[in-house]
């Protein structure tokens, strides 16, 4: 890429938000900003504008699924078909497809390992914009899902309630 | 409604004089008989209604193990009875017993099509009808056992999945950082210098610490909830624990420029508790306390406070609650009154846990109360409730619940009321009333919790955003194990909050003294202390 990518990155967890800065700092020609739950990244959403956006799905506030949820509905076609790469500690086939059928780019699962986090931002910043989600999108997203629940391995698991009530 | 349960009943074997019967005939006498018939065999659990149309709503509230039902009655007959027990999933499975004359051998077969078990015939004969209600209750009981073997099964299932899922997600948090860390010290090496590394070891090293809590305290937990985890119970001034325990937070405290103070009242007595388990317990608190505190500080109260008890009184009779208000203060609790219905939901959905006891008015103005009562009865089955009625008559026919109700007359007789609502509160904690109680009160100038999540702390890895704080997350654990250990020993703990003014965590345990015996012979009754252990600790209480 030659030109400076725009990258936002929204993550509670503070010591995994400063791993992935400093890893794509220092290996992607790209400026990142840093939100902490998906309301923040809704309000930055409005205001600056971004090549793309990478997300964990368990968030208090607001979460990975209603900030997907809010780009993919948003007006704009810009912020509408952003690139949209979810980051998830949970291996369950259900979020993992539901976050598919909502448009979701790529998957990162955790703990990943730093060449797989820079490939996929890099892969995801090449694609042309209308390959990236949006409602023009689904059979890209589905083959993305079929294929990274195979290489995966996901297991099926009960979703925790208590994570639940929050989200 | 004809309660027989009073009465005093023949020794007669009966291995089934714990399942509950439910008897519906319009005809009174038919009922007397009946419940006459059982009582002797030695029966216990009788209820029985003369207007068919309460049928159902008795079976939801008492889940009876079989039914008695009379076919020919006004408004709903039996027939309808049964295809409603049977569409309804929870109760389509209980035995139902039809009362018919003689002679009408096609209602028997109408009944018995639909779904009624067997029959028993008018005029009654008492040893046929023993022998069909015993046989079909045979059936019931196995029937019983293994419904709650598999339920027991399925909780073991719930639990096992939920762990799995929690070790998946809750592990991997700490563990991506660790092993991001870790390449980026490894692959990163020529872009980073001497502070960046430094930083990212001990990232490192805390996150490896998480991770090691983690593990220790889902092991806590899954040992409590199993009953092996060893409790070494002495006597403990809690006092000096609260104090140990601050001075060990002082200089984080410090750090962040707080205050951390502790008041105690004098004269505080000991409480028979494990030491490390309550240490631990103060050690959550104060950790969350620190951790959502940037301006202010944390003041420690220990005292006695026999007021912890809290009651919600809905009533629109101000005599009444006048005479509520003066019985309580007799009995020493925080009362909450309201006179509409919608104002107590709200706070009983908001609070659920924290409502100790819920005093309603059904009388006259106050009639349709009742209806939020048999509403309430279903949502909180648990929860105690008194009833405020005007008669006898009313009492008898609204005791829809036998199980924890208790029943207040008007006029209201203030003494007998006192003694009525101090045992059902004394009750809550399985102690006498005359135990008094130490309060541990941690208040800091924090943030606060909102309204709807205070009872949600207690929950296993409840979330909060503790992003912006920069502090090392917790496990998510200490709250819900802080909750098991005080339950442990007969205590409470819960949280009062108020948003942007700070939050309160208040622990209350039963204090040992030596005028009072009760305690120490439950502690000892119970397994948590032995005789010899109880009378060493007695000897250094004055």
């Amino acid at each position: 890429m030659d030109k400076t990518a725009n990258i936002l990155i929204v993550e509670d967890d503070f010591a995994i938000s400063l791993a992935i800065k400093t890893i794509l700092q220092n290996n992607v020609n790209c400026q990142l900003t840093l939100c902490y739950n998906g309301q923040e990244a809704i309000d930055s959403l409005e205001k600056i504008t971004y090549d793309l956006v990478l997300s964990d799905w368990n968030m208090p506030v607001k979460t990975g699924q209603e900030l997907l949820e809010y780009i993919r509905g948003n007006e704009k076609e810009q912020v509408k078909t952003l690139p949209f790469i979810m980051l998830t500690a949970r291996a369950d086939r259900d979020s993992v497809i539901n976050a598919a059928k909502l448009g979701v780019t790529d998957f990162i699962h955790k703990p990943f390992n730093r060449e797989q986090l820079i490939t996929k931002i890099k892969q995801a910043l090449s694609m042309p914009g209308d390959q990236c989600g949006g409602n023009n999108t689904g059979k890209n997203t589905q083959a993305t899902q079929a294929t990274d629940a195979k290489t995966q391995d996901i297991t099926i698991e009960k979703q925790c309630s208590n994570r639940r009530t929050i989200s | 409604m004809l309660q027989k349960t009073d009465k005093k009943s023949l020794p007669v074997e009966n291995s089934f004089n714990d399942m509950r019967l439910l008897i519906i005939d319009d005809e009174p006498f038919n009922v007397e008989i009946l419940g006459e018939i059982l009582v002797d065999a030695g029966y216990q659990h009788i209820t029985s209604d003369t207007d068919p149309r309460n049928a159902l709503a008795l079976c939801e509230i008492h889940r009876p193990d079989l039914i008695l039902l009379d076919l020919q009655m006004p408004y709903i007959d039996g027939f309808e009875i049964i295809k409603r027990l049977k569409a309804n999933t929870e109760l389509c499975n209980i035995p139902t017993v039809v009362i018919t004359a003689q002679t009408s051998k096609e209602y028997r077969l109408r009944a018995l099509n639909l779904g009624a078990k067997d029959f028993i015939t008018k005029p009654f004969d008492p040893s046929e009808i023993l022998t069909r209600i015993q046989n079909l209750l045979e059936t019931q009981k196995l029937h019983n056992n293994l419904e709650n073997q598999n339920q027991e099964l399925q909780r073991v299932n719930d639990t096992m999945s939920e762990l799995v899922s929690i070790v998946s997600h809750e592990l991997r948090t700490p563990l991506t950082s660790i092993k991001s860390f870790v390449e980026i010290l490894r692959d990163e090496n020529d872009n980073l210098d001497e502070e960046n590394k430094r930083q990212f070891l001990q990232i490192i090293d805390n996150e490896t610490d998480r991770l090691s809590r983690l593990i220790s305290d889902l092991l806590d937990l899954q040992k409590m909830n199993s009953g092996k985890i060893a409790w070494n119970t002495e006597l403990v001034d809690l006092i000096k624990v609260s104090h140990d325990t601050m001075e060990f937070f002082r200089p984080a405290f410090h750090d962040k420029g707080l205050s951390l103070m502790l008041n105690a009242e004098m004269k505080i007595g000991h409480v028979m508790i494990d030491a490390d388990k309550i240490r631990q317990v103060l050690t959550n608190v104060l950790s969350n306390a620190l951790k959502f505190t940037t301006a202010g500080g944390v003041t420690i109260t220990v005292k006695h406070n026999n007021a912890w008890a809290n009651v919600l009184l809905l009533s629109s009779d101000e005599v009444v609650s006048s005479q509520i208000t003066e019985i309580l203060t007799g009995v020493s609790v925080n009362t909450i009154h309201h006179t509409d219905r919608d104002t107590i939901l709200e706070h009983l959905e908001c609070s659920g846990g924290n409502t100790d006891l819920l005093i309603v008015d059904i009388s006259h103005r106050d009639a349709e109360n009742l209806v939020l009562l048999e509403q309430l009865r279903i949502t909180y089955p648990a929860l105690p409730i008194t009833v405020i009625v005007s008669d006898d008559e009313t009492a008898e026919r609204k005791k829809y619940s036998v199980q924890k109700s208790t029943f207040i007359k008007k006029p209201i007789n203030i003494e007998k009321s006192r003694a009525a609502i101090e045992l059902q509160i004394t009750d809550l904690i399985g102690l006498s009333s005359q135990t008094t109680m130490i309060e541990i009160s941690i208040a800091d100038t924090g943030s606060g919790i909102p309204i709807k999540d205070l009872n949600k702390v207690f929950d296993r890895f409840h979330q909060v955003d503790t992003s912006h704080t920069r502090e090392q997350s917790g496990t998510g654990l200490g709250l819900t194990i802080s909750n098991e250990i005080i339950d442990h020993y007969y205590g409470r703990i819960w949280v009062e909050s108020e948003i942007d003014k700070g939050s309160v965590f208040k622990i209350i345990l039963p204090e040992l003294r030596k005028e009072k015996k009760k305690l120490g012979e439950i502690l000892v009754e119970k397994g948590l202390v032995t005789v010899e252990q109880l009378s060493n600790a007695l000897k250094y209480q004055t």
